[in-house]
């Protein structure tokens, strides 16, 4: 048990100094990658074009979305209100760009990399924009 | 007497950093993709049959292992006094220390209230819970560890620091244990699905994804032919968005299965034998807060642990609860004149400690707070009266 609590924990050093939005951002490009990924593993060959990538940029969205809500209002907390539109936002920008990035560098199998980093990056700067907007107000909570 | 010069530490303090859900739920997500990411590409360098359907299993087993995951960490916490945590150093076990705190219970929340915990997900139910706003004696307990502090929201010299103080409550327990189980035995159950009905369905619907299409279904049976033959007409879009509704109720069913676990579990576990005093080992439910209400003097003792929780002025901050309450003593109540809204830490000061007759022609101060000198002493004690 503790074994597994160990490697679940990895990642706790940089979840942590990635704050709200950057874990969030982390966990919708972790999910997303990942099912483009099991597709690139499961078809030879997989090739998106710009519209296809779009689409499926946008499907996954929706699937991350519902993901990071239920983790967010249920497991966490959070009300629904203070993080619907914000981690939609994120969302779809990190399934954007994580599809983007791997249909440009041609690495489909490796979208679940692709995906943590730039999910991660895209929360901290969103983060870091929501911040400067309006300085000291945080999210709400139950 | 009351007034001392003692500054409120509200809000949130210097340096402190204990893990949030947040933070280990999207840690144990990273390190599971990881996992997987790395198997996955590993796999699919095998060049044999069966593969494809191998690796669409693996996506389902991976989304069904974090939602398990996830309702077993629930259980624990909502179980254990001392869990263990994710943190920088790895898994830690959270120890709290003993402490004793008087004061006036400002709020009182029962188990199971709102929508969320009582009807979506009671596996993530709160125990019964009083906020006390503490007497000035006992703010280096509230501060202990560099926490954060929820004061209240009230004029300069009598805003007040106060303690989210939590009583064991079987149900909750039960209910996320309940949950648990139920999700597991769920995930085990629709497992064969997936594997004999779901990927091969699935396996037809990828490769529409491919650069070069292969003839669908080419070796499957005729059913899955002409839902290939569907797909493929809607393109690798339409694949993706099966493959998403497809996960979607696959979550959804475990999820359902925890939900109706967690209400069967609270519901039966709600016999309540009457108590006499407001907590007891074996409490099984509710019937705390006919026994303790607002505006209730009080001391609570037992483990004191460091937790992110949220409050209207302060939203979510680091503060330190009680984990859980393992005695308590009513007091007396606040007379009626006493502000209360919200409740000080000046008046309660009054109400603690009196100053009485020594016996010899001076003035003594009586402390009526119930807790014992042994809680303090170990501390600076800045605001001690």
């Amino acid at each position: 048990m503790e074994t597994l609590i160990r490697i679940l924990s990895v990642f706790t050093p940089i979840t942590r100094r990635l704050g709200i939005c950057g874990d969030v951002g982390l966990i919708a490009g972790a999910l997303s990658g990942f099912i483009i990924a099991d597709f690139a593993w499961a078809a030879k060959g997989l090739y998106f074009t710009d519209k296809v990538a779009l689409l499926n940029a946008l499907i996954l969205t929706l699937f991350t979305w519902i993901v990071v809500l239920f983790i967010l209002c249920v497991q966490a907390k959070f009300t629904f209100r203070s993080v619907a539109l914000p981690s939609l936002f994120n969302c779809f920008l990190t399934c954007l760009l994580t599809t983007f990035i791997s249909k440009w560098l041609k690495a489909y199998s490796f979208a679940w990399i692709i995906g943590m980093v730039v999910g991660g990056l895209i929360g901290l700067l969103l983060c870091r924009i929501n911040s400067l907007i309006n300085r000291g107000e945080i999210h709400g909570k139950d | 007497m009351a007034r001392i010069d003692c500054p409120v530490h509200c809000g949130r303090a210097v340096g402190t950093s204990e893990p949030n859900p947040l933070t280990q739920i999207a840690s144990g997500i990273a390190a599971i993709a990881t996992v997987v990411g790395i198997t996955g590409n590993l796999l699919s360098t095998l060049d044999k049959p069966g593969v494809t359907v191998g690796i669409i299993v693996l996506m389902f087993l991976t989304l069904g292992f974090i939602l398990v995951a996830l309702l077993w960490t629930s259980a624990v916490d909502q179980c254990t006094q001392e869990p263990i945590v994710m943190t920088d150093k790895g898994p830690q076990k959270i120890r709290g220390t003993r402490y004793c705190i008087a004061g006036v219970v400002w709020k009182t929340q029962s188990d199971f209230t709102g929508f969320t915990t009582a009807w979506l997900a009671p596996w993530t139910a709160s125990h019964d819970r009083i906020d006390v706003i503490v007497s000035s004696r006992f703010w280096e307990i509230v501060e202990i560890s560099n926490a954060d502090v929820f004061c209240t929201d009230d004029k300069a010299g009598r805003v007040s620091e106060y303690m989210r103080c939590y009583f064991y409550t079987d149900r909750v327990c039960k209910a996320a244990t309940a949950s648990a189980v139920a999700a597991t035995v769920v995930f085990l159950l629709l497992f064969p699905i997936v594997f004999f009905i779901v990927a091969p369905f699935i396996a037809l619907a990828i490769p529409t994804c491919a650069l070069v299409v292969p003839v669908v279904a080419a070796s499957a049976g005729v059913q899955y032919a002409i839902l290939g033959a569907i797909i493929a007409g809607g393109g690798c879009a339409a694949a993706t968005a099966i493959v998403v509704v497809v996960l979607l109720i696959f979550a959804a069913l475990i999820l359902a299965a925890a939900t109706i676990a967690g209400w069967i579990a609270a519901a039966t576990s709600s016999i309540t034998p009457e108590s006499s005093v407001p907590w007891e080992p074996n409490r099984t439910s509710s019937k705390l807060f006919p026994q303790i209400s607002v505006g209730d003097l009080i001391s609570v003792e037992g483990k004191v642990k460091m937790r992110e929780e949220s409050d209207e002025l302060f939203y979510n901050l680091n503060v330190n609860i009680f984990w859980w309450v393992e005695s308590a003593k009513l007091l007396g109540k606040v007379p009626d004149n006493i502000p209360n809204n919200p409740f000080s830490y000046v008046e309660i000061n009054d109400l603690l400690y009196v100053s009485e007759p020594d016996g010899a022609g001076g003035m003594k101060l009586v402390n009526h707070d119930g807790c014992g000198d042994e809680f303090t002493n170990v501390l600076p004690n800045r605001c001690r009266k």
